[in-house]
This record gives C-alpha cells, sequence and structure tokens, in this order.
C-alpha cells in the first residue's frame, strides 16, 4: 500500500524521476561494466597461466649470467633436483609464419616430448612432438590453433606445410598437430602483441640456429610444493650446479600468477570505484529530485499533517519514495550492465562471466545511496510547520 | 471537552516585531455543542481554529482538551490527537490533487493504521453519507467546489474524530452549495459531534448553539 502510494508519486514527476531513474541507472551500469571486465579479464589471465603450466618453472641465465650455457648435462642434472619431476630444454624465437598467403607474427618454440606436461599444451589435431621428432631432427611441427583458423579458416589442418622464418632464413615444416590454445580469448584480444605459438623439436631449432646449448630449461615442479621456497631452493641449487652466483634464474609462474591477479584486481578494484563515484553522483541527483518534490507538495504535506499524519509518516513516505527510485534505477543499470557484459563476452568468444559479487553490491549501495540522499529530504519534509505547509 | 483559558498567541514575523493575535482569550466548549466562532479577517479566530485543532501551541495561557493539557506535549503526541479527536474543514477544501475522492477520505484511516478492508468499507459508508458514492474515482480537479467540500466533509466522517472544526466551510461556495454543507454540519452535529465553526458570515454563525464573538484577539 506505502509501496503503491510511493509508485504513483514516483510516476507523478515523470520527467523528473525518469531523468533521475537514468542517473542511477548510468552510475550502476558503470561499475557492473568495468567489474565485469575486470572478472574477465582475470579469469582470462589465469586460464592463461594455466596453459604455460601452473607447475612450471623457467630456468635461464640472469643478466649478469649471459654466458652461461646450459646444455643436456644440466637438463639430466636439473631433473634429478629435489621437487623437480621433469626438466626440458626450451629454445625460443621470434618468428613470422606463412600459411597459404597469410603471413603472421608467432613465437617458435623449440620443445621436446614433455612439453605436454611441462608447458600444458594439448592436440586437438594430430600429436604433439614426440620422441621420434626430437631424435630425427625432423622438419614437424605443432601450431596453435588460430594460426589454422587465421589462415585456413579451420582448425583441422594436418598434414599442410607452413613456411617459418627462423634465424633469417625461410624453412619449410609439415604441420603434424594443432594445439588447443587456452589463451585463445586473450590472444584475439590482443592479437598482435601476444604473438601465436609454434612448437618445433628443439634440436630441429639448434640445428637452424647453429647453436648447441638451450636458451632455458623448463622445469616441471612436484605439482603440491610449487611455491615460493622450493624456487629459491632450487635457484641456488642449480647456481651450484654450474658454479655460478646468481648467474640462472629461476621464474615461477606460480607467482607470475599471482602478481599478475594483484595487478589486476588492483585495477579492477580502482576502476571500479572511479565507477562508484558516480553512483554518488546519482546519489545527489536523487537528493534534488527529493527536494523539489518535497517543495511541490509542501501543502500536500501540510493537509496531511492536519488529518493526523506523524512526522515518520511523511519521513517515511519521502525516503520509500527516493528508496523505490534508486532500486529501480540500479536494475536498470544492472540489466543493461549484465547485457552488455554478456554480448561482451560471446563476440570475443570468451565465457560469460556475470560479476555476481559487484551486481549484488552496487544494488544494495544505491540503495542504501537513496535512503542516505533521501534522508535530508524527507527530514524537511517531515518537519514542515503544517500552519506554514497549508498555507503555502 | 474543550476549555481554554487566558490564551495569549504572540507571533514575531521578524526580530523585535510582535504580533498579538490572541490576548488573553477563555472560552469553553461542551461536548455535542455546536459553537461558532465569528470575527472579522485579522481578529485572530483562524489563529484560535489553530490551536483549538492542534496545528499550533499557545504562547500563554491554558488549553485543555478532554482534560489533557496540550501545551505538554510532543508533535508526535499532538499528531496523534489531532488524528483521533479532530477533523477539519477547510475553506479552500484541501483535498490532494492526486488522489481520488474515496482516496482522500481514506487518508486518515491510514494514519490510523485501519486495516485496509475496514477502511474501504467506511469510506464507502462516508461517501453514501455526502451523495457521493458513484463519485469516488474522481480526482478534485473533476469535482464543483460544493462536491470537493462534501468529500472534505466524508473526510471527516470516515475519520470519525468526535470535534470537526470548520474553518470558513461555505466561504468558496455558492449560497446553495453552502448551505448544503451547513446542513450537512447540523447533520453531523445531531449525531454527537462537537462542531465549532469559524467563520465572519453572521446568517451561517446564527445557525449554531451558541455564538463567540472575537475581535483584535479577544473575547467580545
Amino acid at each position: 500500500m506505502g509501496l503503491g502510494r510511493a509508485l504513483k508519486n514516483i510516476r507523478r514527476g515523470k520527467g523528473r524521476s525518469a531523468l533521475t531513474l537514468c542517473g542511477v541507472a548510468v552510475g550502476v551500469f558503470a561499475v557492473v561494466v568495468i567489474s565485469g571486465i575486470g572478472v574477465v579479464g582475470t579469469q582470462q589471465v589465469t586460464s592463461a597461466m594455466v596453459t604455460m603450466g601452473i607447475n612450471s618453472a623457467l630456468v635461464e641465465a640472469s643478466e649478469s649470467g649471459g654466458d652461461i650455457v646450459l646444455t643436456d648435462e644440466d637438463v639430466a642434472a636439473f631433473s634429478r633436483l629435489d621437487g623437480v619431476n621433469k626438466a626440458m630444454p626450451l629454445m625460443a624465437s621470434p618468428s613470422e609464419s606463412k600459411l597459404l598467403e597469410t603471413s603472421l607474427v608467432c613465437y617458435a618454440w623449440g620443445v621436446d616430448q614433455d612439453a605436454k606436461d611441462i608447458i600444458s599444451i594439448e592436440a586437438i589435431h594430430g600429436r604433439l612432438i614426440n620422441e621420434g621428432d626430437v631424435e630425427a631432427h625432423a622438419m614437424t611441427c605443432v601450431i596453435d590453433e588460430v594460426l589454422a583458423r587465421n589462415s585456413y579458416g579451420r582448425s583441422n589442418i594436418v598434414g599442410k606445410k607452413i613456411r617459418l622464418l627462423l634465424a633469417g632464413g625461410y624453412y619449410d615444416f609439415e604441420i603434424a598437430g594443432v594445439a588447443k590454445s587456452g589463451m585463445t580469448g586473450l590472444q584475439n584480444m590482443m592479437s598482435g602483441i601476444i604473438p601465436d605459438f609454434v612448437y618445433i623439436p628443439y634440436t630441429t631449432m639448434q640445428d637452424i640456429s647453429g647453436k648447441t646449448n638451450f636458451d632455458k630449461i623448463a622445469l616441471l615442479l612436484d605439482g603440491d610444493n610449487a611455491d615460493e621456497s622450493l624456487t629459491d631452493d632450487l635457484t641456488s641449487e642449480v647456481n651450484q650446479l654450474k658454479n655460478t652466483e646468481n648467474g640462472l634464474i629461476i621464474t615461477n609462474f606460480q607467482s607470475q600468477k599471482g602478481q599478475l591477479n594483484n595487478i589486476l584486481s588492483t585495477v579492477t578494484m580502482v576502476l571500479s570505484l572511479i565507477a562508484g563515484i558516480s553512483l554518488v553522483v546519482s546519489g545527489i541527483t536523487v537528493m534534488t529530485t527529493m527536494l523539489v518534490s518535497v517543495g511541490e507538495r509542501t501543502r500536500e504535506i501540510g493537509i496531511k499533517k492536519s488529518i493526523g499524519a506523524e512526522n515518520k509518516d511523511i519521513m517515511l513516505e519521502f525516503l520509500l519514495e527516493s528508496v523505490l527510485l534508486t532500486a529501480m534505477g540500479s536494475l536498470i543499470g544492472i540489466a543493461l550492465g549484465t547485457l552488455v557484459c554478456a554480448v561482451g563476452c560471446v563476440v570475443l568468444e570468451m565465457p560469460v562471466l556475470i560479476p555476481f559479487k559487484s551486481v549484488l553490491l552496487s544494488f544494495f549501495f544505491s540503495a542504501a545511496m537513496g535512503a542516505l540522499f533521501g534522508v535530508y529530504p524527507a527530514m524537511k519534509a517531515a518537519r514542515l510547520n503544517p500552519i506554514e505547509a497549508l498555507r503555502n | 471537552m474543550i476549555r481554554i483559558k487566558e490564551l495569549t498567541k504572540i507571533y514575531s514575523p521578524s526580530a523585535g516585531q510582535q504580533v498579538k493575535a490572541l490576548d488573553g482569550v477563555s472560552m469553553e466548549v461542551r461536548e455535542g455543542e455546536f459553537v461558532a466562532i465569528v470575527g472579522a479577517s485579522g481578529s485572530g479566530k483562524t489563529t484560535l481554529m489553530n490551536i483549538i485543532g492542534c496545528l499550533d501551541t499557545q504562547t500563554d495561557g491554558e488549553y485543555f482538551l478532554d482534560g489533557e493539557d496540550i501545551s505538554q506535549l510532543s508533535s508526535s503526541q499532538l499528531s496523534r490527537i489531532r488524528s483521533e479527536k479532530i477533523s477539519f474543514i477547510f475553506q479552500g477544501f484541501n483535498l490532494i490533487p492526486t488522489l481520488t475522492a474515496a482516496e482522500n477520505a481514506e487518508l486518515p484511516l491510514i494514519y490510523r493504521r485501519i486495516p485496509a478492508a475496514k477502511r474501504r468499507e467506511t469510506v464507502m459508508r462516508a461517501l453514501e453519507a455526502v451523495g457521493l458514492e458513484k463519485r469516488g474515482d474522481h480526482l478534485p480537479a473533476e469535482l464543483s467546489g460544493g462536491q470537493q467540500q462534501r468529500v472534505a466533509i466524508a473526510r471527516a466522517l470516515a475519520a470519525d474524530a468526535p470535534i470537526i472544526l470548520a474553518d470558513e466551510p461555505c466561504g468558496n461556495l455558492d449560497s446553495r452549495a453552502g448551505a448544503s454543507v451547513m446542513e450537512m454540519l447540523h447533520e453531523l452535529n445531531r449525531t454527537g459531534k462537537t462542531v465549532v465553526l469559524i467563520t465572519h458570515d453572521n446568517g451561517a454563525a446564527l445557525t449554531a448553539h451558541r455564538q463567540v464573538r472575537i475581535s483584535d484577539g479577544r473575547i467580545m
């Protein structure tokens, strides 16, 4: 009943109420969309990190240890260390691929048969690099699904030829497999920043580049103790093995993931706070609207008081109106915001994620804002002197 | 029922300026009486009505309503007294323009927290009593002045307060509508309501049981 009357009064100030609703809706919309982007972004980065191997660590020469070379013996020695499950030589080279007429920037990785476990790639068509390829220094490769789609428009192009630019020359490789790229969404969005990957036997890459050593050694750590202290222990052990002091460093993807997530959530929070300011602004709009409404209805308030309305009746009436106004506005904002988030996710081929926490939070925040900014006008209305209000 | 003694009301429209609207007014109204307070405009009769109606409080003097000292009450207690004991009928009708006739008549019952079903029934009977049972869905603007004043009377009827304060109820009406409103006030009085009529119209005042004349804030 009280709600019905409040709705009626909101409808009475049509244009004004509509504008106020818009203000609240825009504020809530901004909060929902921004936190939506944050949630989706975090999810994407997390899945990308999983793809790169959450339990993996990378051993490479530090800036001070530029002349250290990593060899087969080191791979064997590292793999025997405590806490290390497997070790794999890893070489990397920026490259360019030519498939049909399409030329794409990509990144070539020299790997061995353990790539599946250590950097978590998975074949969706054909196979991954195997031991035979490594021993035969084969001209075979595994490419990212994205590369296949960008050239042939489909993912299964096993058996086709790809031309790769390595060490200044073009080499033809046969595509043995197509790997699922867990970062599809991210790579799509940032195509050109994060290039697509091509995997070839590390022995082949050594032949082409004329190197006998490796750039890096990738380690698969024992799943349950891939933490910071293990990384520290391993760092000193590998340095000891190679007789250097800080010549080698170990990068742990796990800790990188943590750092990245921290940065992302901070950025999301800051952006959401900025969007939250628009909520405060819309709260002030609500207050203005309610003040105008109180002014317009002074006589009505006087009449109500003369027939027995108490201050708290009048107060509640106006409070209900302002809370209802913001609640309706925020529902509109939430509906539009989640719609935009969902459509955005679909367009970018990402899993649809709705930031439920922010949705709930901004709903209650804006309703509270309605109450907070409604208090002053409502109090003003409630405290009107009935005689003066009637004279109005 | 209403007992006023040496009542004084002083307004200060601005600092240092004082207007004595009521100057030592004493009067009494017994239960079931129909009293007319008669005076020219500016005589203080509206101020007196505002105080009797608990919309305003006196500067000095005593006002007892049903034995209760009104000057000691808080604003919410005053609201409750207005809600339970007093109904106003104003010259300007004072209906809420966005509410229908029935909703206007219902309003005092809402503030008295009476359940909806009971409210509807009471309002229906009140509108019937003033002959507006078919106009319940009309907004005040769709009704004539006389009809609007009858809605106000229906509102008072629905509220069923023992005291009716009518401030120039016929002031904005033609003589026929005015006569019908006066007749309704008398009918209310016959059913046991105490009616206080505030007017400058001697003719209307003479229909009351008793006339109290007020001039320059004093009872003559």
